[in-house]
């Protein structure tokens, strides 16, 4: 094997053989010793794959509003002050005549009313949301600095434009088969290795991930034992022997040995796998949308009287408004449970868009150990159902929610979170469920569920804008074993006079030397969970890991 | 007392790196991020294994294994259209030349679906496994391209196997090298196994999945 001789080698050489080692001079043996210390430390930080930590990164295109899910406006209850906006609602109120923005107690803080439900558990049975809070991380109050979604959605991995991004990090450290996956309309992905990413849609993504470990004639090439032998006799022959033999050609053949692995693995049927998969997440996301009982939220009607108030979520002026007085609960449509309400056998179930494709290969794809950085980004609720002047008209609710106003867009966006929240904590029972080393897979896995922006709320209750001043990330993972909010909002931001309130402004933090959160806090945030180097080195963390924990560094969020 | 002290930061500073085990893997999959840059190696740069992008492989193997119609789409479907597993940009120059073995056709498209792909990739597990699924398919399913490559060898008529065929194989690949002789012996080991035609097709095979080739 050809070893260049450059310096490091040289002085490392020199090192390991006695006599030179004596040739030295102190101080350039205390040189060459710290250097080598040095380079010994940077390889074990790099290589050291125990620490591996899975990145799932579930984006929502369009920036919904968050305040109803992850975004907890009174942290500590009736002591924080909310400047009032119409639109921060999360429930009715006792007598259900008025929407309110109201909360529940759980650990130690105040979450969205939204929490105290129960979510589908894809079985027919229900299970309480609030558990998926004892594993939740939720930073609020993030000054994106500029308004776009593009811009906005790619800032959530790559906060820096061009750098590395974290779900690339991630893969870097992978020594999965397919260090990355980032489905077709996915967030910006840039490896500071080199590493690809895998690129799938969201039909038949399994197929068309691990196609290319399928021969059409099945796997293991479908020959006999001796050609196999032939050919590993050869390879492993040219691979010792030629010139060209190094550390490049090393890490090749270990690729291709890993390949040839997954070739002979039985994936069995995968488009079968993908779609039970898809199944039941598909499940899971129809029932909790199609659940109405949650005490001051659900169990009220959300009749349309017309007008700003109720106008459907869209963004542009020619969508449809509902009729007068229609129910808002009937637009969900579930047709096998249509005996109740809902419309014609000819609708659709509502759903949202992406989420059980990205959920199944979540599931399938960590749970095989396949790969550790997997990242998609889901749309809106899907074929909901309107009355438009007597007939049932197909729409799908837009997150990107301008024209939304009050009663709709606490009505849908409610009903999207919920669903997520039972797709995550369904992921997470599964995770948890697999033993990974001393713990379970949940330990060693992130879900970062983040969007373009947060929404400013609009002051006449008609609609919410980008919220790019305010917005909010979260993450699940099984490194806590209770909740944590993190940062500082505006408890009544005044700064744009049609929007204003408590929804969430970024405000001043002790924690960062009096200044606002940024995206680089949470890059450096998600970093040291992730275990991997921030791309944003300059800007603070707010949380760590010690033992295989979250350590929280922030101060208790408070509203300023 | 300076040899002591020297020695004293030597090993301090040369200590084992600490390592906890790792957790198993479902696969059992090599630990490249340690094959990548071992110790003995010690060498940071060797970490980023850059091999051909799709552009190098695809010509390669059109070069190699002609461009009938099913070899095209064997080499279109698993290295040309993978430019986020392989890197390679969409080549001004190569849309531009229309010679027989030209890409055109095939990056039609290339500008609007995957201009944010990467340029270069380094090796991974999935760019080897359309890289084994190429070879595989033009040396073992396509009698077209496995001849189209025979003839370019000048062993399609060979009655046996000779070092000067093997050799001849081997340079498809390695056009510059010379098979090693203990790697040309093993075929010969199976002569009575295996026809001279099944022979030169596992040779070649061997060659085409071996990972020599792939860094420019």
């Amino acid at each position: 094997m050809n070893k260049k001789i450059d310096r490091r080698n040289f002085l490392r050489n020199g090192l390991f053989s006695g006599g030179a080692l004596f040739a030295l001079s102190p101080a350039e043996v205390f040189f060459t010793g710290l250097v080598q210390g040095l380079f010994d430390k940077a390889y074990a930080d790099e290589t050291n794959a125990s620490d591996m930590v899975n990145y799932l990164v579930l984006g929502m295109a369009g920036g919904p509003s968050r305040w109803y899910f992850d975004l907890p406006l009174m942290p500590n209850g009736s002591s924080d002050e909310l400047g009032e906006n119409p639109m921060l609602v999360t429930a009715y109120n006792d007598k259900r005549s008025q929407l309110i923005y109201r909360t529940m107690s759980y650990g130690d803080y105040h979450y969205p009313h939204l929490w105290s439900g129960q979510v589908s558990d894809g079985k027919g049975g229900l299970r309480p949301l609030s558990s998926l809070l004892n594993h939740s991380i939720m930073f609020r109050g993030i000054n994106l600095q500029s308004d776009g979604h593009g811009i906005n959605r790619n800032k959530q991995v790559m906060p820096i434009p061009g750098s590395s991004s974290l779900n690339g990090l991630v893969a870097d450290k992978s020594k999965k088969a397919i260090p990355s996956v980032v489905f077709d309309n996915g967030m910006n992905y840039k490896s500071g290795k080199g590493i690809g990413a895998a690129r799938i849609s969201y039909s038949n993504s399994l197929n068309e991930l691990l196609s290319p470990f399928l021969m059409p004639t099945g796997n293991s090439f479908g020959r006999r034992d001796t050609v196999n032998e032939l050919i590993e006799k050869a390879l492993n022959s040219l691979s010792s022997q030629a010139e060209y033999s190094s550390t490049k050609t090393k890490a090749i053949f270990n690729d291709r040995k890993n390949a040839k692995r997954l070739f002979e693995k039985e994936f069995g049927n995968l488009a079968d796998t993908f779609s039970g998969l898809r199944k039941k997440y598909e499940e899971i996301i129809s029932e909790t949308l199609y659940i109405n009982e949650l005490t001051y939220l659900f169990d009220n009607s959300f009749s349309s009287d017309g007008g700003d108030l109720s106008s459907v979520m869209r963004s542009s002026t020619d969508a449809p408004s509902p009729d007068r007085r229609f129910d808002f609960r009937e637009s969900i449509i579930r047709n096998n449970k249509r005996s109740g309400r809902g419309g014609p056998a000819s609708l659709a179930n509502t759903s949202i868009s992406n989420l059980s494709s990205l959920m199944a290969v979540y599931e399938y794809l960590i749970t095989q150990e396949l790969s550790s950085s997997i990242t998609g980004v889901i749309g809106g609720i899907i074929h909901a159902n309107i009355k438009v002047n007597s007939i049932y008209r197909s729409i799908n609710p837009n997150n990107d929610a301008h024209r939304s106003g009050q009663k709709a867009a606490l009505f849908y966006f409610s009903k999207y979170y919920q669903a997520i929240g039972a797709c995550i904590l369904e992921l997470t029972e599964v995770l948890k469920s697999k033993t990974s080393g001393n713990g379970s897979l949940f330990d060693k896995t992130v879900i970062h569920l983040c969007s373009e922006f947060n929404r400013s709320p609009r002051n006449n209750g008609s609609g919410a804008d980008h919220g790019w001043r305010g917005s909010s990330t979260s993450l699940f993972t099984g490194m806590t074993n209770k909740g944590h909010v993190i940062g500082n909002i505006q408890a009544n931001y005044t700064g744009d006079s049609n929007r204003r309130g408590g929804w969430g402004v970024a405000a001043h933090s002790d924690d960062l030397s009096g200044r606002e959160m940024i995206i680089g806090n949470i890059a450096s945030s998600l970093s040291a969970v992730l275990g991997i180097k921030s791309p944003t080195e300059n800007d603070a963390p707010l949380i760590g890991v010690k033992n295989g924990k979250i350590i929280n560094y922030a101060s208790r969020p408070k509203n300023v | 007392m300076y040899k002591l002290l020297s020695l004293l930061i030597v090993l301090i500073s040369c200590s084992p790196s600490e390592y906890v085990e790792e957790t198993s893997s479902a696969l059992e999959f090599e630990d490249n991020s340690r094959r990548i840059a071992s110790k003995e190696d010690f060498s940071f740069a060797h970490r980023v294994v850059r091999s051909g992008d799709r552009v190098f492989i695809a010509n390669k193997l059109l070069n190699i294994f002609g461009t009938s119609q099913l070899a095209s789409s064997y080499i279109f479907d698993n290295i040309v259209s993978q430019q986020g597993v392989f890197g390679g940009g969409c080549d001004l120059y190569d849309r531009t030349y229309q010679g027989k073995d030209s890409l055109l056709n095939a990056w039609e498209g290339c500008f609007s679906a995957q201009e944010n792909s990467p340029q270069i990739v380094s090796s991974n597990t999935l760019k080897e496994g359309y890289r084994i699924r190429a070879c595989e398919l033009l040396i073992t399913h396509n009698e077209v391209s496995f001849d189209h490559a025979m003839t370019k060898a000048q062993v399609i008529n060979a009655d046996h196997i000779t070092v000067d065929g093997l050799n001849r194989v081997y340079q498809l690949f390695y056009p510059t090298q010379a098979l090693p002789d203990e790697t040309a012996k093993i075929f010969f080991d199976y002569q009575e196994e295996f026809s001279t035609r099944e022979l030169y097709r596992y040779s070649m095979l061997s060659f085409c999945l071996s990972e020599g080739w792939i860094i420019p």
